[in-house]
């Protein structure tokens, strides 16, 4: 888990960069800004903090200015040295390059800063940053840095392209630059598709005018359709959100409450469920009397998919589980039920937003009770419809669920 | 399709059905794991209009004659808030049912809060061609009076029909021999050893009521009873005498229990006073016998069994006790109802009896499961 959450707050904050950007005018092009990131000296980063490092700089630099495309390098580092790294620019897509060399110690770091302009053959920057002592450079602090004293560095730099750079099109079609996440599948009505680079843009040439539908999918990220008409050269920026990894639910068992909690173990589409439904109160729904208690609680297991995409304004899913139920009386130890003390269940569910992350989702939850004392389970219902007996369970086909959940 | 969700989920709602839990059958459950089912009366005709009331206890008729008890046939106490009432089920083997028969003077009002469900016990009856099924009681109508009778049926034709009642009052101590006494009954029981004899042996504590000859002291009487009635002579117990127990003083009603085995005496009584039940065990037939208040029994005892433990179910909570009243188990018994400790084939067992409906097609009928433990290992129902 340690090495996950630093990789899903980069990525989150990758996201978040991305969507915080401009939308980029049409007569221009953005500038591509390779950012390398080496150590020197007796400072000791490992190769993992180093790429968190360039990572989060590139970061941090891309929040100072929308109007540029940060890229990390094509390939790993190897030659800091201007042509070395003029030639790597090259293969990397970019038009200008920033190294920074790392040095000093963990706690009291150096920065040496040089970045040259390809287009026009000029150095832009060359300096050296020394940082006060402070907190220990490691894995622990390192995606939550914000490189403040590099931020300034680009102000006013790298101004971006006449769109008139742009490579000469057919006259009947013109080019959109997506900018959407890097590794994004794009996927355009009429079967083009394109995936999205390190530098989180994509050029396409498409026929115009036309009305496009645009799919931008990516793991881990919620799957976006837009439409827009195109009519000439332009620029879009979709919105890519976290694809939830956790949900809390708060529903009602017929008229039972229950809490559940879900994990999405592969995002969007398959999610394991831990639940509980209490029967200590309900609803009871007859004229002489409006709740009533039983001392009984179930603790459920399962797991499922969706089958169709978390686009779509209602999902569909199933799933199959297990489920635990345990007396509470008092004068009584908490004990499994010797009645039906466990049983197996399945969902058939569909849910619908009713908000930014929340979703309204019925459930059709037939269960099938296990028993050593089937003659006394049936007794405990009056009317045998929606069940069925076995010798040695009982299936209740009758029960279903409503409620809220809340996506995390 | 968005729009239908709500309606649809209204829909499932109204279509879903409670999930399967009672209490009282998970707690039976819990016990009857241990146990053994020795029958299942059902379907049970007879009983439509009463049923709803499911506290039913089924007791088993008795026979002179090996097994000793007859678990296809019995009397059904329908217990009520007010009523208790009493009706005899048999098995009709050409219908593969069971039949309840009632006669309308089987019905108890039960004024008495505390005593009232404990006053019934079948008699054996000496043989099936006798045709006599017994039922003793201390009948609650008339607690001042201590009335008694002896319930008798015969079987016509496959049917039950009361044959007569009569009053045990007067005869009691009447028959018993000389010196005669004037005593009102404090309480009864019936011993479960089978001797194999065609009779119950029953134990008696009465007070003297009449002066001049000792006003107010105990006597303890033993008695033989069978469904014919009393048959036998009364009879003091050997060395009998007149005795003082200063913690029953006052008390004219109490649960009493003899063990002819080891000559002890309890009694269970409840103390208005305390607000709470109460037991006191004593030995020796001596005018001032050595007695001791067990003061960890604080619930009724239902039952002296024959391995000398003590046996309540007050409450719904099986409790056993050993002779000098330390709690040794205890269990809740849910819709479990002890029937008492019967010799079945020679062995001492503990009977239980569940009540249950069992909800057909297009119908409900009334389904008894009578499960049995060695009276010896009811303790390990609290394990």
């Amino acid at each position: 888990m340690q090495r996950i959450r630093p990789a899903a707050l980069l990525l989150f904050l990758l996201a978040a960069s991305f969507l915080s950007g401009q939308e980029q005018s049409p007569r221009e092009t953005p500038r591509r800004l390779m950012l390398g990131v080496a150590q020197s000296g007796s400072i000791g980063l490992t190769d993992e903090e180093l790429t968190i490092a360039s990572r989060s700089m590139l970061l941090a630099l891309q929040e100072t200015r929308a109007d540029l495309i940060l890229v990390e390098p094509a390939r790993r580092l190897a030659d800091p040295s201007d042509g070395g790294m003029s030639q790597l620019v090259e293969e990397s897509g970019a038009d200008c390059w920033m190294l920074v060399d790392i040095s000093g110690s963990k706690s009291e770091l150096v920065f040496r800063i040089h970045s040259r302009d390809i287009l026009s053959g000029s150095t832009v920057i060359d300096t050296t940053i020394r940082r006060q002592a402070g907190e220990e450079l490691s894995m622990m602090v390192l995606p939550y840095e914000r490189w403040q004293d590099l931020s300034g560095l680009l102000a006013g730099a790298y101004l971006p392209r006449e769109a008139t750079d742009l490579p000469s099109r057919d006259p009947g079609s013109a080019v959109l630059i997506v900018r959407v996440l890097p590794g994004t599948v794009l996927t355009f009505s009429g079967g083009t598709k394109a995936t999205v680079g390190l530098d989180g843009a994509a050029e396409v040439t498409l026929p115009v005018p036309a009305a496009y539908q645009i799919q931008a999918a990516l793991r881990g990220s919620s799957t976006v359709k837009e439409s827009l008409f195109i009519q000439s050269n332009r620029a879009l920026a979709i919105e890519q959100a976290r694809v939830p990894r956790f949900a809390i639910d708060a529903s009602a068992l017929i008229c039972w409450p229950g809490l559940a909690v879900s994990f999405f173990p592969l995002p969007e589409w398959m999610f394991v469920r831990a639940g509980l439904t209490t029967y200590i109160v309900g609803l009871a729904f007859r004229p002489e009397e409006l709740f009533f208690s039983d001392p009984l609680t179930n603790l459920d297991l399962l797991g499922g998919i969706y089958v169709n995409p978390a686009y779509s304004p209602v999902r569909a899913y199933a799933g199959l589980g297990g489920f635990l139920r345990f007396v509470h009386a008092a004068g009584w130890p908490m004990r499994l039920d010797p009645l039906a003390p466990a049983g197996f269940e399945a969902v058939l569910g569909i849910e619908t937003p009713i908000g930014a992350s929340a979703r309204f989702f019925a459930e059709y939850e037939p269960m099938l009770y296990s028993t050593a004392t089937p003659e006394l389970l049936r007794s405990t219902q009056r009317s045998r419809a929606g069940w069925i007996f076995f010798s040695r369970a009982a299936l209740q086909l009758l029960s279903s669920r409503i409620g809220i959940r809340w996506l995390r | 399709m968005k729009k239908l969700i709500p309606l649809l989920a209204l829909v499932l709602c109204c279509l879903s059905c409670d999930p399967p839990f009672d209490l009282s059958y998970s707690q039976a459950a819990a016990v009857v794991s241990k146990m053994t089912l020795r029958q299942t009366l059902a379907p049970v005709y007879g009983l439509e209009g009463d049923r709803e009331n499911l506290d039913i206890v089924f007791l088993p008729d008795k026979k002179a004659a090996a097994p000793g008890i007859d678990f296809q046939n019995g009397f059904l106490l329908l217990r009520g808030t007010y009523r208790t009432m009493l009706r005899h089920v048999r098995f009709d083997s050409a219908k593969s049912s069971y039949n309840a028969f009632g006669w309308w003077s089987a019905e108890y009002l039960d004024p008495d809060p505390y005593y009232h469900r404990y006053l019934f016990e079948p008699l054996k009856f000496s043989s099936v061609a006798n045709s006599f099924v017994g039922m003793f009681s201390m009948d609650p109508d008339y607690p001042q009076n201590r009335r008694f009778h002896i319930l008798n049926a015969t079987f016509v034709d496959g049917s039950l029909v009361p044959q007569f009642e009569w009053n045990l009052k007067d005869d009691l101590l009447r028959n018993a021999p000389p010196p005669v006494y004037d005593a009102n009954v404090m309480g009864f029981s019936i011993n479960p050893r089978d001797l194999a004899q065609p009779f119950d042996d029953s134990y008696w504590l009465v007070r003297i009521v009449n002066p001049p000859i000792d006003a107010g002291k105990l006597m303890e009487v033993s008695m033989s009873l069978n469904a014919g009635g009393l048959f036998t002579k009364a009879d003091t117990k050997p060395g009998a005498a007149l005795f003082d127990i200063p913690e029953l003083a006052g008390v004219d009603r109490c649960l009493y229990y003899y063990d002819p085995g080891r000559a002890q005496s309890y009694v269970s009584w409840f103390d208005t006073a305390a607000g709470g039940w109460r037991c006191i065990s004593w030995k020796g037939m001596t005018a001032t016998p050595e007695r001791s208040l067990l003061p960890g029994v604080t619930h009724r005892i239902d039952a002296l069994l024959t391995t000398g433990r003590l046996f309540s179910t007050e409450g719904g909570v099986g409790r056993v006790y050993d002779g000098n009243g330390t709690e040794i188990a205890s269990f809740p018994l849910g819709a479990l109802r002890f029937i008492g400790e019967r010799y079945v084939d020679g062995q001492p067992l503990a009977l239980f009896s569940l009540a249950r409906i069992v909800t057909e097609r297009y119908s409900e009928t009334l389904a008894i499961d009578v499960y049995s433990i060695p009276a010896a290992d009811l303790e390990t129902l609290g394990e």
